[in-house]
């Protein structure tokens, strides 16, 4: 556990030094913001349960794209500038290294959907939410959030382009989220298969609605596990090369 | 301390090293020597644990580096061509976080770090970022980084590649202060640098050991025994090979070069005959104009042993 916060104090210390994660954040907290006053609020009168459910099903998106642009130079970086050697060499296994990047981007992606609370609290004061959906939403955008991550991370062992990786994450993403699409255009049971591998539509939408399923947290959680293991098994071969 | 066993690496179907075998002792300074794409790096790095080999193995101190990884790593510090630096930290920062990935804890890393910035020359840049350094002192701080675990074995590739003169010979000074408190393992494709530095040379060719051995036993085993005196003259030639055929010890003397009317003399002896060869020479009538031993034998024997021209090759 100890290397594991050792490189995860290093990431999370990179963004905190860098512009690069400040500008990140700052651009797509702005972006929540346009779209909450515009979409969410909108004009004339809306229940403040639609409201909060249109502010998480942004927050989602801008989560995602935060987790795919912040986690694509966690090993790309490391390769472009040949200090991968570094972590390969120390007495440290795979999934800790894998674990130490995936942590120091969940904490960096926290503290920016933290920053959002704000828009909900405004919603809870003016309107009639209740605490438990707002913490339910933002479980959902946190797991969801998750699941970038890993996608981001296992994209970034693959290549040492940053934006390449953000290319191949990004493709891994949509993948998983057009599976609602076509779940509508294939017959049972091969539609159900889909309807329950969308990474979005059905597994994100009780969250949004303040409804906590167990099965949801699991769906993300496995997707999460699946591309950390993933990755470590990239970072594995490539000590063949 | 360390062995290599019948070690061999393939890149795809292209074998980078091919069944090469070596032992290092403790607190040697050894070189890997050989031209480019000898596989120098391939084996540096398998000895770091950069790299799993195709076949072979590695023990140090008897425990094999594919089943204990993790646990050797904290015996080995590496210092790639290329040091792997983050531009963007302060040298002490930098050095603070590797030596927590080798498994520096509590009390003793403060120490660790100042015994590193003090060890490799940084104390004036130690708040430095490592981004803004000079090459010499990148170089530097790539060796810090490899010492500052205390570790047994120490692999340095290509450590002088890229620095300047002045910073080669502080480089030299500061690998040679390494020997004793760690084994140190340095790879150059140039022969002067291992030369000045190391106690015994591997030398490497297309990926096999060819030869290893100290810069004696390297010469004696291609020359066999003795270095040959060089005798630059000018004058009667017949004359000169007739004077120094008739000294004590002498076995050979054979004509090397010749340009005008001076030439080249190469005398084979059992003993330094410098100072009689001299004497009868110049009381002989000859004009004697440079006379001393061949200063570059090791040179001689790293092309005869890493060039292609020669046929076979075999372990000194």
């Amino acid at each position: 556990m100890r290397n594991v916060l050792t490189i995860a104090r290093r990431e999370l210390m990179a963004y905190l030094q860098s512009p690069v994660g400040y500008v990140i954040v700052a651009v797509l907290l702005l972006i929540d913001g346009l779209l909450f006053n515009a979409f969410a609020l909108g004009a004339g009168a809306h229940l403040s349960t639609n409201v909060l459910q249109q502010f998480f099903h942004f927050s989602s998106g801008v989560a995602v794209i935060a987790a795919i642009l912040l986690s694509m130079r966690l090993f790309a970086e490391e390769r472009q500038i040949g200090t991968m050697v570094l972590l390969r060499t120390a007495p440290v296994s795979e999934w800790e290294i894998v674990a130490g990047k995936f942590l120091s981007v969940l904490v960096f992606l926290g503290g920016m959907i933290a920053l959002t609370v704000y828009m909900p609290l405004l919603i809870m004061v003016n309107g009639k939410v209740t605490i438990g959906h707002i913490l339910i939403g933002y479980l959902g955008v946190l797991l969801i959030g998750t699941s970038a991550i890993a996608i981001g991370i296992f994209a970034s062992a693959l290549t040492r382009s940053q934006v390449l990786a953000a290319i191949v994450a990004g493709a891994i993403f949509v993948s998983l989220l057009i599976c609602w699409l076509l779940a509508r255009v294939t017959e049972p049971p091969l539609s159900s298969v889909f309807e329950h591998l969308a990474i979005h539509n059905l597994n994100f939408r009780p969250f949004k609605e303040g409804v906590l399923h167990l099965r949801h947290v699991v769906y993300y959680l496995s997707v999460t596990y699946l591309f950390l293991l993933l990755s470590v098994r990239a970072l594995a071969a490539r000590r063949w090369s | 301390m360390i062995s290599a066993q019948t070690l061999t690496k393939y890149f795809g179907e292209q074998p980078a090293v091919r069944d090469a075998s070596f032992e290092i002792r403790s607190g040697e300074v050894i070189g890997f020597l050989g031209l480019n794409g000898a596989g120098k790096t391939t084996i540096l790095r398998m000895l770091a644990g950069d790299l799993l080999p195709s076949g072979g193995r590695i023990l140090i101190d008897g425990q094999d580096l594919a089943e204990r990884p993790r646990h050797l790593g904290r015996q080995v510090g590496f210092l790639p061509e290329h040091p792997p630096l983050y531009p963007a930290m302060t040298v002490r920062d930098y050095l603070r976080y590797v030596a927590r990935l080798r498994g520096v804890r509590g009390g003793q890393l403060g120490g660790a770090v100042d015994g590193a910035i003090g060890r490799a020359g940084l104390i004036d840049v130690a708040g430095r970022l490592a981004g803004e350094l000079s090459h010499g002192f990148q170089k530097r701080l790539g060796i810090a980084q490899a010492i500052v675990h205390a570790p047994q074995l120490v692999i340095l590739d290509e450590p002088t590649a890229g620095l300047d003169p002045v910073q080669i010979v502080e480089m030299r000074q500061l690998i040679r202060s390494l020997a004793g408190d760690h084994t140190v393992i340095v790879s150059s494709h140039h022969l002067p640098e291992v030369r000045e530095t190391c106690d015994r040379l591997i030398l490497l060719k297309r990926g096999e050991v060819v030869a290893s051995g100290t810069t004696a036993e390297l010469t004696s085993s291609i020359s066999g025994g003795g270095g040959a005196l060089m005798v630059t003259l000018r004058g009667h030639e017949p004359r000169a090979r007739e004077l120094l055929g008739k000294i004590a010890g002498v076995s050979s003397v054979e004509r090397v070069a010749s340009v005008g009317e001076e030439f080249i003399l190469a005398v084979q002896a059992d003993d330094d005959v410098r100072a009689e060869a001299a004497r009868t020479l110049v009381q002989g009538g000859l004009d004697l104009l440079k006379l001393g031993f061949q200063r570059d034998e090791l040179e001689g024997v790293f092309i005869e042993l890493t060039s292609d021209e020669r046929a076979g090759g075999g372990h000194a």
